[in-house]
């Protein structure tokens, strides 16, 4: 679905050149999830606007769904660290502007986005709320929000970068079962951006590690465990603390190995690296 | 309730205490020219203002109405001309560095010094008038409408562009829509020294306004008609600011609360 090759990216910066992101391949499947995990400044967020076509890349080529990346594409969404929500328009409304930016839908097809508006808000539990505007939610109802516009023009692809940051420990881990509950019923591939080992370790299918400055691929860690996961009561307790705790070695190493950078495909190591 | 919040709280509070205010300022006003005995050309008391209006109201009213349509014109004008040259401010670099300056130096000249200008060039008519109201007003708007143009939030210029949005979608759905409580402000600041300009100018030159009315009750001594004339304007200038602050909380709801 997502295919990029050799990918590297340069920014100009006040003093002289930084290279944000180096030699990335990377290919997520239909229908998988992967989470993108690193350190601050690890050019995660980078290579995520390289997939939305935010950004063009300096080197390599970046594909979705088999065509070059060359602008945004109406089947692959963004959400955003904050809820970017409009403060002038209503819940519904603020769901509806992708539509709205499309234009030319015709009466009929609005109607039916219209209807899968709803269809949205109640799958996040928001009914009721449609004609409020977003001062008058909670941070994780304003989130939830946002991930009803990203759904809305029902994408192929969803680019998520660090969406539940922002918001306190108890709403995160709702919003992070929710999402798992509607990745099951409607078929995505997903890209999420996260610092949070927890996370990457409930949502992900593969968790992709990369190393700061530049930014290179360290390791892909493949996540076996059963779905619908959960932090508290775990059947996989164990697996969840193995990974988490390979996960914490991978991002604790100051600086990475010589042969870090051709990680692709590189299987997780079984053993329990020390923090 | 406690009394304190009964103050903060009540509607009827926030109506009544302002009333309450401006009564005892008026009693102290009219007690002042009893209890010292001030001539009436000096300071007239609130009675002999009053009577004053009852004498020839029609004939402020006409002046009254002169000075609002002045007022009104120049302020639309302003918005007219102020909103877009600021828009084009905001997008081009070049002609930011070109023409910023060039505002601020015409800013920075005393308006009151140009008024006797305006009447060489055109008179003793209505358009110098207007165009002195549309010089004072047309600063702060510019101002307020540029800032409002650049404080648009990144992430949401950034969602708009992950949307596939043309320009003009960005600029009239976002842009635009999120300077406006900005605007407003400018607005505010504009209506009131709008007022001001046009009083400058019938000062100047003119036959007609409420200007042109207390310029010439000072050259008879009429003091209580400069007065009557002064507090048409004021409650011309508070109804005006009033209005636009209504107009605001019907346009922008939101604004109060997510900012």
């Amino acid at each position: 679905m997502i295919r990029l090759d050799g990918v590297g990216q340069v920014f100009d910066g006040r003093e002289g050149q930084v290279t944000a992101l180096e030699e990335i391949d990377l290919h997520v499947r239909q229908n998988e999830f992967v989470t993108l995990i690193g350190r601050s400044g690890c050019g995660k967020s980078t290579l995520l606007r390289l997939i939305a076509g935010l950004i063009s890349p300096t080197s390599g080529t970046v594909r979705v769904a088999g065509e070059p990346v060359t602008g945004p594409r109406r089947d692959v969404s963004f959400m955003f660290q904050r809820p970017a929500l409009l403060p002038w328009r209503s819940v519904l409304s603020n769901v509806m502007l992708p539509i709205e930016i499309d234009g030319g839908e015709g009466d009929r097809g609005r109607a039916a986005y219209r209807d899968r508006a709803h269809q949205l808000l109640e799958l996040v539990g928001l009914t009721g709320f449609e004609r409020r505007l977003p001062h008058e939610l909670s941070g994780g109802m304003q989130q939830r929000v946002s991930l009803c516009r990203s759904l809305i023009r029902e994408p192929q692809v969803m680019l998520m970068d660090e969406p539940f940051s922002a918001l306190d420990a108890l709403t995160r881990t709702e919003l992070s079962d929710e999402l798992q509950r509607i990745k099951m019923e409607l078929s995505t591939t997903i890209v999420f951006v996260t610092h949070s080992i927890e996370e990457a370790v409930l949502l992900a299918d593969r968790v992709v590690v990369l190393t700061p400055r530049p930014g290179r691929l360290r390791e892909i860690v493949d996540i076996d465990i059963p779905r619908p996961r959960s932090l508290g009561q775990n059947a996989h307790l164990t697996e969840v603390a193995q990974t988490s705790g390979l996960l914490h070695g991978l991002l604790a190493e100051k600086t990475a190995p010589a042969d870090a950078a051709p990680a692709s495909g590189v299987r997780a190591v079984d053993e329990v690296r020390p923090r | 309730m406690t009394r304190r919040s009964w103050l903060k709280d009540s509607p009827v509070a926030a109506v009544l205490l302002p009333i309450v205010g401006l009564a005892g300022a008026i009693g102290l006003w009219w007690l002042a020219t009893v209890v010292f005995s001030i001539d009436s050309y000096l300071l007239p008391s609130p009675k002999d203002v009053v009577a004053k209006f009852g004498e020839q109201p029609s004939y402020l009213l006409t002046e009254t109405g002169t000075s609002f349509l002045e007022t009104i014109e120049g302020f639309l004008l302003a918005i007219v001309i102020g909103v877009p040259i600021a828009i084009v401010i905001v997008r081009s670099v070049l002609l930011e560095r070109l023409v910023y300056p060039l505002l601020l130096m015409v800013n920075a000249i005393p308006k009151i010094a140009i008024a006797p200008l305006l009447v060489v060039w055109w008179g003793f008519g209505q358009w110098p008038k207007v165009f002195m109201v549309l010089l004072v007003c047309f600063f702060p708007i510019v101002i307020s409408t540029a800032q409002g143009m650049k404080s648009t939030p990144v992430e949401l210029v950034e969602l708009l562009r992950s949307l596939n949005a043309s320009r003009a979608q960005e600029f009239f759905k976002l842009r635009l829509r999120y300077a406006m409580p900005q605007i407003f402000t400018g607005l505010k600041v504009a209506i009131s020294l709008a007022v001001i300009g046009s009083v400058i100018a019938e000062f100047v030159g003119a036959t007609h306004g409420l200007g042109y009315v207390i310029s010439q009750s000072g050259a008879s001594a009429d003091t209580s008609l400069a007065f009557a004339a002064i507090t048409l304007l004021s409650i011309m200038s508070i109804v005006l600011f009033y209005a636009l602050v209504l107009l605001e909380h019907l346009l922008l709801p939101w604004a109060q609360e997510s900012r």
